[in-house]
């Protein structure tokens, strides 16, 4: 594994992770962070992040993948009360393109919440595995953890594994986890038909729609949207 | 255990020589086999001395007066018969109201249901037994499996021709040679295309067995059209490890239902599978884990999707009390070609105090674009919301409670035979009590 870089944020930033693989980042107290990562090439080596939160420090974390990724380690640490992450994530592929995502919530401090969700978008022989964890500790209260991974797959040869696991050892919790794995729904796309909208720009439509919530976490001036839009344009092309 | 001890049991039971062969083919098996190192702790589990468990049960007489005082009581709250609490504790050899079920075996032999126990039908019909046998889980499946299929003993065997709907549940009971709780029971079901079966195993009551080790192979073959559902509901005394392998297989537009309660033993292995190997076969598991203390129940379910147009369906529920610990571990796979698969599974747990854990290992693995596959899962207590709305109607907190229980469990009672609902509501207002509140 690569040297770790890490460093601490005090206030409030909005860091670019896009250069910076692996890196572990300790929120400080009170602060806030927003955090991008934006995948421009494929990546060999593993993307490796570890994020501490102290006493009410909160984060907002969005991972971008567009290319393979064969290892992606995320751990979040809530380590002190009030801490809170809510955390996104999208893989866009297509060909023969692969990610291995891992992610972690570990709940070490009562009254902390994580919100995960991981979307992935998979066409040609795309091959994408998620294995999420999330783990609550022993004697802690009021905590509310919730873990999705949706997909929808566009390619006869596409492969989806995915594995939202959890620890749960406390009861004063509010726990949640889903996959969920399909198609483009036959009757929207039906729907849109219907009102005059062409097959290939129908597709593009839902998957846009079923990207929205990532793309309303990102913004305009760190991620360029539209190298994003262009390939799902050519995944519902090619579906089409 | 040894080759000569697997060549003794199956000398006693006058086998013929391709089960031998089995069994010792078997028994090297779990010799090379290793430990699973997921999963449960079984470190306390002494595979090596497993011989004196193999020792014939029959030999082993106990008194009434053996059987543990909490034993008794449970019993007794249960509102189980004399005559039945004997069988259970392991103190009675028969099962006194057998002839009331004459009449009922009658009916099942005319219409060419066998239903008997493995031995026997080992020694009756090995043409049906030896085609089938081990077809589903084979000796080298793991560990326990293997260990099973060497010194297997007892369980049932169960054939239902062609287009016949047994409506009355099949139950282990009902078998006059029961050897009723064997250690290393070995049960087949082989439903011939467009019949129905419900085999009913197991009881509410604890189950108080010398032994500490119980791996038990269960093979479902349900053919074309057919339906079989299996009813286990297990209650094992503290002491025991439940390593059991359970596995159907369903064709052409077969259905396999599961429905599984755990609520005994130290630890608990178990993770009913279905293969849907064929177009239009569904599958069905609903299972309800209860863990008290010093309990871990590992169990889950299994469901691998091979043809198009297969459905499937699971639930499951567990409650954690006492610093007990349940884990739901489960795999959905989707073949490639396995187009326009439907599945839901739904995962729930209610942990009733703060040391006792919850977790959750699903996997869903699919490998065709054709699908609509969903899982969910949560984690929570008793809401405050819930007690306080009943608390308000005028129950008491442990009502409240209770009946908040019963809603949460009622998936898996309402799939029950009426008897056992009954029975079953009494084990868990029974586990319940002083838990909340």
């Amino acid at each position: 594994m690569q040297q770790m870089i890490s460093f601490s944020v005090d206030g409030t930033e909005i860091i670019d992770m896009s250069l910076l693989p692996a890196a572990k980042i300790v929120v400080q107290e009170n602060s806030r962070v927003a955090i991008f990562f934006n995948q421009t090439r494929i990546v060999q080596q593993s993307i490796h992040y570890q994020i501490d939160l102290e006493c009410n420090a909160q984060a907002t974390l969005v991972w971008l993948f567009l290319h393979s990724a064969p290892s992606v380690h995320i751990k979040i640490n809530l380590n002190k009360s009030g801490a809170k992450v809510h955390a996104t994530g999208l893989y866009v592929l297509d060909a023969d393109q692969s990610v291995n995502i891992h992610t972690g919530q570990y709940h070490y401090a009562s009254n902390t919440s994580s919100d995960l969700l991981f979307k992935g978008v998979l066409s040609g022989a795309a091959y994408a595995n998620y294995q999420g964890m999330i783990e609550i500790n022993h004697h802690i209260s009021e905590v509310h953890a919730v873990q999705n991974n949706k997909n929808i797959m566009l390619g006869e040869l596409v492969q989806v594994v995915s594995s939202p696991h959890m620890q749960v050892n406390t009861n004063h919790v509010r726990c949640v986890h889903g996959s969920a794995i399909g198609v483009i729904d036959d009757q929207q796309l039906h729907y849109l038909q219907s009102r005059g909208i062409d097959r290939k720009k129908s597709i593009y439509l839902l998957m846009k729609s079923f990207c929205a919530d990532i793309f309303d976490m990102l913004d305009e001036s760190y991620v360029n949207r539209s190298k994003i839009d262009k390939k799902i344009v050519k995944m519902a092309a090619d579906s089409a | 255990m040894n080759k000569q001890i697997v060549a003794e049991i199956s000398e006693q039971k006058n086998e013929p020589q391709w089960m031998l062969d089995f069994r010792l083919h078997a028994l090297d098996m779990f010799e090379k086999k290793p430990m699973p190192n997921w999963g449960a702790d079984l470190s306390a589990l002494d595979v090596d001395n497993l011989y004196y468990y193999l020792k014939p049960q029959v030999s082993i007489q106990r008194s009434w007066d053996d059987v543990p005082e909490n034993i008794k009581t449970t019993f007794q709250k249960l509102g189980i018969p004399q005559a039945e609490q004997k069988i259970l504790a392991g103190v009675g050899a028969q099962f006194d109201s057998e002839i009331i079920y004459e009449s009922l075996k009658e009916q099942w032999r005319e219409q060419g249901v066998i239903f008997c126990s493995m031995d026997q039908a080992v020694k009756q019909y090995p043409d049906l037994v030896q085609q089938y046998f081990a077809t589903v889980v084979p000796a080298h499946d793991n560990k326990f499996a293997a260990l099973n299929s060497a010194a297997w003993s007892g369980g049932s065997f169960v054939y239902v021709p062609e287009s016949v709907r047994i409506n009355m549940p099949l139950q282990a009971y009902f078998r006059i040679d029961a050897q009723t709780f064997g250690q290393f029971e070995r049960t087949l079901i082989i439903a011939q295309p467009g019949s129905f079966v419900n085999y009913v195993e197991g009881c509410s009551a604890p189950v108080y067995v010398r032994s500490s080790l119980h791996a038990a192979v269960v093979e479902l073959i349900a053919l074309p059209g057919s339906h079989i559902r299996y009813t286990t509901i297990q209650n094992w005394a503290g002491n025991v490890y439940n390593l059991v392998t359970k596995r159907a297989l369903a064709k052409r537009n077969a259905r396999v239902e599961w429905i599984d309660g755990n609520f005994g033993s130290k630890v608990t292995m178990k993770y009913p599978s279905i293969i849907l190997q064929e177009e239009g076969a569904q599958g069905q598991i609903i299972s309800i884990a209860l863990a008290g203390k010093g309990q871990h129940q590992d169990a889950g379910a299994k469901v691998i999707h091979l043809a198009p147009r297969t459905t499937s369906h699971i639930i499951a529920k567990s409650i954690n009390k006492d610093g007990g610990r349940s884990s739901y571990r489960g795999l959905l796979k989707v073949a490639r070609g396995a187009h326009n698969v439907k599945s839901q599974m739904r995962c729930d747990a209610l942990l009733l105090d703060e040391f006792s854990r919850s977790d959750a290992y699903p996997t869903v693995d699919i490998s065709e674009q054709q699908v609509d596959v969903g899982h969910e899962a949560s984690v929570s207590k008793i809401s405050d919301e819930q007690l306080f709305y009943l608390r308000s109607r005028g129950l008491t907190e442990q009502q409240a409670g209770a009946l908040i229980v019963n809603g949460f469990i009622d998936a898996f009672v309402s799939q029950l035979p009426m008897e056992y609902a009954v029975e079953i509501n009494r084990l868990i207002a029974m586990h319940m009590e002083g838990s909340i509140g």
